[in-house]
């Protein structure tokens, strides 16, 4: 947390960031509206802003929900990670004008509340094909309302870490209700496959994305080390490690990174104290370790963040058997300094 | 990440990889299939051979059919285009009985879009007037009045 506190601190990466959500999202309406109106001229605004948004709303989900992954496969999609909150409360916002307009024209024009007709016009729950969908899509965009007040990390703070990102784990929750909301609705009376198969190709992406990079995620987690000396495991060769990188070992309940810089090696624990992001993902900027998630950055001789910062992680011992490189998995207090080892490498 | 997070993860993958193919795959099971344009009266049967008197209209023509013995009478409508009532009945009516009105009155069918309607009539021969009355029963109006 910041010792000087700002609503949002918005800097140049962020601004182009957000002007290339705005337009790509201006695009993507304008040429959804320009194709409706040249093969259906008689379509209204009301109908034209629902199906554009709501079309909208769930490939930006499709994109928010692949970047994880996506950074495991390749680094280069690390920018899309650092401003994924920026992408998140945006497709909100767009789910919220489908949500918004859908009410307005389905629920609005009766003597009942928008919101009381929106749960007892149709109150078929026992049935598939006749299922109130509007329903799923009210109970998605309320999940996606508090993931989006709470994308601040002045909650992040208040709510700690494990609760905050429990909450956030509901985004999977809102897209399997989006998923049935839209088949259970549009489809329902869509007579063209496209709409369908458009569905099943980004849902399946996304699946197999996550299950193909967590099991190998877990994978690594379960490598066993066999060689020890005393308190020390041998992890890897020092040509291992890139420069200003590191690498990554689970010997006990958590990996530990250890980073190459500048003729040394130090080790830390992985996790970053702002989100849980992986350190050992990171590089090395301007002489300290910095998380690939939101850019928390840590000294790589004691853990600790730069002044005025206050985030501490664990560091460990590490030694050098001619190139092998020796891990004592027993953590030090949070922020403790050790001297790094130096290596020479050989041409 | 924390490992057991990196656990739950895969966890709720897994899950959601056999919710979402069995949500989609059952949702697209119960989609309705493509209406066809059917007429909601029962379908025409094919005209009888014999065609023994015409009435014709503006936008429709209408006669009286039966098989060369007089076994079978029908009435057989042939509508050039759609009625711009919504609801038009045919009605059997019969004034030399005193009935010249809704009340009264057999029902022989509906008529609707442009096509050919077939009627079978509920008679052996053709003793007596037939006289038949298009009826809106949603506006209650008389549209049509048919004698023959």
């Amino acid at each position: 947390m910041s010792t000087s506190y700002q609503a949002v601190g918005w800097n140049r990466q962020k601004k182009i960031y957000d002007w290339i959500i705005f337009s790509f999202c201006i695009f993507y309406i304008a040429v959804f509206a320009g194709l409706t109106l040249v093969f259906n001229p008689q379509v209204t605004f009301e109908t034209l802003l629902i199906r554009s948004t709501s079309t909208l709303a769930v490939l930006l989900l499709t994109l928010i929900l692949s970047i994880g992954p996506l950074c495991r496969i390749n680094k280069k999609f690390l920018p899309l990670l650092y401003n994924r909150r920026h992408l998140g409360v945006t497709m909100f916002v767009v789910a919220l004008v489908h949500g918004s307009f859908s009410i307005l024209q389905f629920h609005a024009l009766g003597n009942t509340h928008p919101l009381v007709s929106l749960f007892t016009s149709n109150t078929h729950y026992g049935s598939l094909v006749d299922f109130p969908f509007q329903a799923l899509g009210f109970f998605a965009l309320l999940i996606l309302f508090l993931m989006a007040i709470t994308s601040h990390d002045f909650w992040l703070h208040n709510l700690s870490p494990r609760i905050w990102k429990t909450l956030h784990m509901f985004v999977y929750l809102a897209y399997f209700l989006i998923i049935m909301h839209v088949m259970l609705g549009v489809i329902q009376y869509e007579t063209s496959p496209v709409f369908v198969l458009i569905l099943i190709t980004g849902s399946f992406s996304i699946i197999s994305l996550h299950l193909v990079v967590g099991t190998r995620e877990l994978k690594k987690d379960r490598i066993k080390y066999g060689m020890k000396q005393e308190d020390f495991v041998k992890v890897c060769e020092v040509y291992d490690i890139e420069e200003n990188r590191a690498k990554m070992f689970c010997l006990d309940t958590e990996r530990i990174a250890i980073f190459k810089t500048e003729g040394k090696l130090f080790a830390i624990n992985n996790v970053c104290k702002h989100q849980n992001g992986p350190l050992g993902e990171g590089k090395i900027v301007d002489g300290c370790i910095t998380c690939p998630w939101h850019g928390y950055q840590y000294l790589p001789k004691n853990g600790q963040s730069p002044p005025p910062f206050k985030e501490r992680v664990s560091t460990y011992d590490i030694k050098l058997t001619g190139t092998e490189v020796w891990l004592n998995p027993m953590p030090y207090p949070e922020g403790t300094e050790r001297p790094g080892v130096v290596f020479q490498m050989i041409s | 990440m924390i490992k057991p997070l990196r656990k739950k993860h895969v966890q709720v993958w897994t899950f959601l990889a056999i919710l979402i193919p069995l949500g989609i795959v059952s949702s697209w099971l119960v989609v309705p299939k493509a209406v066809t344009d059917r007429i909601l009266h029962p379908a025409s049967s094919n005209a009888l051979p014999i065609l023994i008197k015409t009435v014709s209209k503006d936008d429709y023509s209408v006669s009286l059919r039966r098989q060369d013995d007089w076994s079978a009478i029908q009435l057989e409508w042939i509508n050039y285009s759609a009625l711009t009532t919504p609801s038009a009945i045919i009605y059997e009516t019969y004034p030399e009985k005193g009935t010249d009105s809704l009340e009264g009155a057999g029902l022989i069918g509906r008529i609707d879009s442009r096509g050919i309607y077939h009627f079978p009539l509920k008679r052996d021969s053709l003793n007596v007037h037939l006289h038949f009355m298009l009826y809106d029963i949603i506006h209650h109006l008389v549209i049509d009045r048919i004698n023959f």
